[in-house]
């Protein structure tokens, strides 16, 4: 059984259709995917997996079991969500904002010491423990984005949504980030799911050796599913964006695939 | 860090036992807490002490019950105020956004015109409080899903009904007498607390506080957003209306005893949040220490600086916007922009 699946969904904002058809499903341990050009549907695709959304049609699995079945605290044991965009309206301290990831496991209680002390963990181990003390509305959007990361790991289930995980990052945290979404896949069998628009994102991900999926959509179409290097290696880029490009490959230590592309009309 | 937050809260609790000290003591009669302490033994154990009855009737009919009621309405309006200004994610909102001093207005202005008297004020402030904020829920509910925005729209629209319909009440009244007492009314006082209806009132304003404070976690978390609060596990609705429902039912509660009273609602949670932080947890109980010592000044302030009562709201806004301007300067606007 899938540890999410997604039958047949569309979605339309009033009349405007946004994705239909959509169907996948993701095993435990992989890391999906979900690339395509500005305005695919891929963000809208994320917050009706998410709940967020009421799809038009169609259904969300989690566990083999509807998602609209599930109520708020039994989700969030499923998915844990990093948003790309959050609106900071009060200065909260940042270790407070990531023990809000226990809010499932809390009553109307305070969280306790342990839940600051599993907070401060997995800031410890995304390299932000010493902004555990500060306002959280005075960081950068990249040191955010870790702490929004740092909040959803302390929430501890078992799949991971992100959206666009490294809009906002600088290219060693995007790196650190990266390879910890591999550890959390490839040593704790979490499932991640996440949006971007960098196709070197699933080929770092294939190159770590994470069972990675890659799904190409395309005008509210997934047109494609297929592993990082063997998708990108096809025309398929070259139809959905009108561009050249070509997968290289470095050898360092071990292989590392990027994608390279290029205008045609340059050439 | 935790010292010093710690000192604070002995110095907001010393400061609101000083003031809530001072105003037993002070007014047109005053009396050593010496006194007072005789007074109210006199009065609950029958001990003789040859105090002027009086007196004893002073501290224990008029004051004790009065500064009460003003630590209580203070409180119960801070409380409220934070919850609104954490559910709606904007530091600018109070609790008039839910239409709560309109509707409350409106009901008081009709009970006066009804029964051209005071007796049933107090009730028909609360019911139409409470009716005016399931009107803005309603309102909001019917566009759908109930977002922050849609309820401040359904807010806005109750809001303005009540008002109209305050205005046309106004208009019909009778100006020499019923006009007077509507006016003063939405001014706001203390001085026609009547003890007989202070348990009620403060029965409604501790339930709202209570889950006030129970809700302040949670709060925290709805101040998220609604996606994310919902991500990570929180019923957003259910919370929402609970915690509106403590809000709402802390200022019905103090509005019908002491009319609307502006300003304290909006203006102590953000001195409670310069002195404290954002977090609600501690946000929400600093707010009600803070809101008692205020209200209990103002409401002594109210009976003595000059021979007649001035009505509190509007020594509230008088000394709470001159302070305010104060904090922003000194703070430079805060730390949540």
């Amino acid at each position: 059984m899938s540890v999410l699946a997604v039958k047949d969904l569309a979605f339309s904002y009033g009349t405007h259709r946004i994705f239909s058809n959509v169907t996948f499903s993701v095993e435990a341990g992989q890391i999906f995917c979900l690339v395509g050009p500005n305005g695919c549907g891929k963000t809208t695709l994320a917050h009706c997996i998410l709940s967020h959304l009421k799809p038009e049609k169609g259904t969300v699995f989690v566990q083999g079991r509807d998602i609209a079945e599930y109520a708020p605290r039994q989700l969030a044991e499923q998915i844990a969500y990093v948003p790309q965009n959050h609106t900071r309206s009060f200065p909260y301290r940042t270790l407070d904002v990531v023990a809000m990831g226990r809010t499932r496991m809390q009553k109307l209680m305070k969280p306790g010491m342990s839940h600051q002390d599993e907070a401060l963990h997995y800031m410890e181990q995304l390299g932000i423990g010493h902004l555990a003390q500060t306002e959280y509305t005075t960081l950068s959007g990249g040191e955010l984005q870790m702490v929004l990361l740092a909040r959803a790991l302390t929430q501890q289930s078992n799949i991971l949504v992100m959206d666009e995980p490294a809009a906002h990052l600088d290219i060693k945290r995007t790196q650190d980030v990266l390879l910890v979404l591999t550890k959390l896949a490839k040593e704790q069998g979490k499932t991640v799911l996440l949006s971007t628009h960098d196709f070197n994102h699933p080929l770092l991900f294939e190159d770590e050796g994470a069972d990675v999926k890659m799904a190409l959509m395309e005008k509210g179409k997934i047109s494609e599913i297929g592993t990082p290097v063997e998708l990108l290696s096809s025309g398929l880029i070259h139809d959905i964006y009108n561009i050249q490009s070509k997968v290289l490959t470095l050898s360092a230590d071990k292989p590392r695939h990027y994608l390279a592309a290029w205008n045609e009309e340059v050439e | 860090m935790r010292s010093s937050g710690k000192t604070k809260w002995i110095a907001a609790a010393g400061v609101a036992v000083a003031i809530f000290l001072l105003s037993i003591c002070a007014g047109r009669f005053p009396l050593s807490p010496g006194e007072i302490a005789k007074a109210i033994l006199q009065r609950v154990f029958g001990v003789e002490y040859g105090l002027n009855p009086a007196a004893v009737a002073i501290v224990v009919d008029n004051r004790l019950p009065r500064t009460m009621a003003g630590a209580l309405v203070g409180a119960a309006l801070a409380a409220s105020g934070c919850a609104f200004q954490g559910l709606f994610q904007n530091p600018l909102v109070s609790q008039g956004v839910l239409g709560v001093s309109s509707g409350a207005g409106f009901g008081a202005a009709l009970s006066i015109l009804l029964f051209s008297g005071t007796a049933f004020v107090p009730g028909f402030a609360f019911v139409f409080a409470l009716a005016a904020v399931w009107l803005s829920f309603m309102v909001a509910r019917m566009c759908g899903e109930v977002t922050p925005l849609m309820l401040v729209l359904g807010g806005t629209i109750i809001s303005s009904i009540f008002s109209a319909l305050l205005s046309f009440l106004k208009y019909v009244a009778d100006p020499y007498n019923q006009l007077a007492s509507i006016v003063f009314w939405n001014m706001g006082s203390l001085a026609s607390v009547e003890s007989s209806l202070l348990p009620f009132g403060a029965a409604v304003m501790l339930v709202g506080m209570a889950i006030l404070c129970v809700c302040a976690g949670p709060l925290n978390v709805l101040s998220m957003g609604d996606r994310e609060a919902k991500s990570m596990g929180l019923p957003v609705l259910k919370t929402r209306i609970l915690i509106v429902s403590g809000a709402t039912l802390a200022t019905a509660g103090a509005v019908s005893i002491a009319g609307t009273v502006a300003w304290v609602g909006l203006v102590i949670p953000h001195i409670a949040r310069f002195l404290i932080g954002s977090d609600n947890r501690k946000l929400v109980p600093f707010s009600i220490l803070l809101g008692a010592a205020f209200m209990m000044l103002v409401d002594l302030l109210c009976r003595t600086v000059t021979g007649s009562e001035i009505p509190l709201g509007i020594l509230t806004s008088l000394l709470g916007g001159p302070f305010f301007i104060y904090l922003l300067r000194r703070y430079k606007g805060g730390g949540w922009k």
